[in-house]
């Protein structure tokens, strides 16, 4: 069971790497909003064609929820974490972009002022987040062979003739991935001892 | 084993079955947890911040003096004397530039206003870019604002692609500060749509 709602947002504890990331984003000042963009446009661009299921749409919500966040970001609370804050603006961004879409090419037999619904994709877009933020976390060659692993559906051996490496150095970087991955993501899963 | 052991081996797979993180499993495989934005998106939003943090100053904050108000202020300085028709020496045949930025109806949408001055009003060269054509049955018209009001300076519709537009002021940029282009149906109504898509100040329509 995923328990997507047991830590919200507002309820997580902001790391002092956010809180400086976040004073830095505050000043516009172009080499903080590239920082903050390469550490979170991934998880934006997840959620968003998660949701959107277009890239172009999806672009065009990562570009949105950036230029949002910068016009809000100093009347936002400096205590605040910057990740689940953007991931706030992300989802709404998104369901803007869906109700908009949805509203200029209704499906045949809406009514013109019928209220957009929103896909199931929308309800684990927390989920969505927190994985590609902890991906994004992973040093690059773990994460090389966690995608290996899990999106191109290798196995070790496979892994390490592609990548050109022992496969003991496979299993060790996927040990280690997996642990930092759990340890990231412990909070959205219900694990009996 | 403790519940994130657990959790780890079930993740990589030589685990025992663990129902409770399927779901995590399923999106560690997923297409769009691995996709990437396009490329140059973010020295795109790098841009577009830039541009509007320039434009800042625009906006009406009582007794805030940044450093970019300060350039803005100069800026529109020289192009009042220019409108007056004081002479300034060194200063370039270019007047004073402007920079506009999309509005959420444009996003990625920039302009950059050029101004000069002539002995009819204020010529503002309007250089744009990322911003569509509108769709038939509209046009776009550019205004200069300020606490008098809002003046018309011109329309266009750019249906032939990117393109520097050459509108007219005449009343002075100093009382007007505010540079808008709004997006404008074909409806014989004169008064603006509210529909901002360019603007240097805040409104954003």
């Amino acid at each position: 069971m995923l328990l997507g709602r047991s830590r919200s947002p507002e309820e997580r504890a902001a790391s002092q790497v956010e809180l400086d990331l976040a004073a830095a984003f505050r000043t516009g000042e172009p080499d903080a909003v590239r920082a903050v963009y390469d550490r979170y446009a991934g998880p934006v661009f997840t959620v968003a064609l998660g949701a959107l299921g277009d890239r172009e749409l999806a672009a065009d919500a990562v570009q949105v929820t950036f230029l949002k966040a910068w016009r809000a970001a100093e009347s936002v609370d400096d205590t605040r974490a910057l990740g689940p804050w953007l991931y706030t603006i992300a989802r709404r961004v998104a369901i803007d972009l869906y109700r908009a879409q949805r509203r200029s090419a209704p499906p045949p037999g809406a009514g013109e002022a019928e209220v957009v619904a929103l896909p199931p994709s929308f309800e684990r877009s927390w989920e969505a987040w927190e994985i590609r933020t902890a991906i994004e976390a992973l040093p690059a060659e773990e994460r090389e062979v966690v995608r290996a692993q899990h999106y191109l559906d290798l196995t070790h051996s496979q892994i390490a003739e592609r990548l050109g490496m022992p496969i003991g150095t496979v299993k060790s970087r996927s040990h280690r991935a997996h642990r930092r991955l759990a340890a990231l993501l412990r909070h959205l899963v219900e694990v009996t001892p | 084993m403790t519940p994130e052991d657990r959790l780890a081996s079930f993740l990589e797979a030589d685990g025992p079955a663990l129902a409770g993180a399927a779901e995590l499993r399923r999106r560690l495989a997923a297409s769009d947890t691995w996709q990437e934005p396009p490329e140059g998106l973010g020295d795109l939003i790098v841009a577009d911040i830039q541009r509007e943090r320039s434009a800042r100053p625009g906006i009406p904050e009582r007794g805030r003096r940044t450093g970019a108000a300060l350039r803005w202020g100069a800026a529109v300085a020289v192009a009042a004397a220019l409108v007056a028709g004081v002479v300034v020496a060194a200063v370039p045949h270019v007047d004073a530039q402007i920079t506009l930025a999309g509005t959420e109806r444009a996003p990625g949408a920039a302009a950059t206003a050029a101004l000069r001055s002539t002995d009819s009003g204020v010529a503002i060269t309007l250089d744009i870019t990322r911003l569509a054509a509108p769709p038939a049955g509209f046009y776009y018209q550019a205004w200069v604002t300020g606490d008098r009001g809002m003046v018309a300076i011109g329309t266009f519709h750019l249906r032939g692609g990117p393109d520097a537009v050459e509108l007219w002021s005449a009343v002075s940029i100093t009382d007007y500060p505010t540079i808008t282009v709004t997006l404008e149906p074909e409806d014989g109504n004169p008064a603006s749509s509210g529909a901002v898509v360019l603007t240097n100040g805040s409104g954003g329509g």
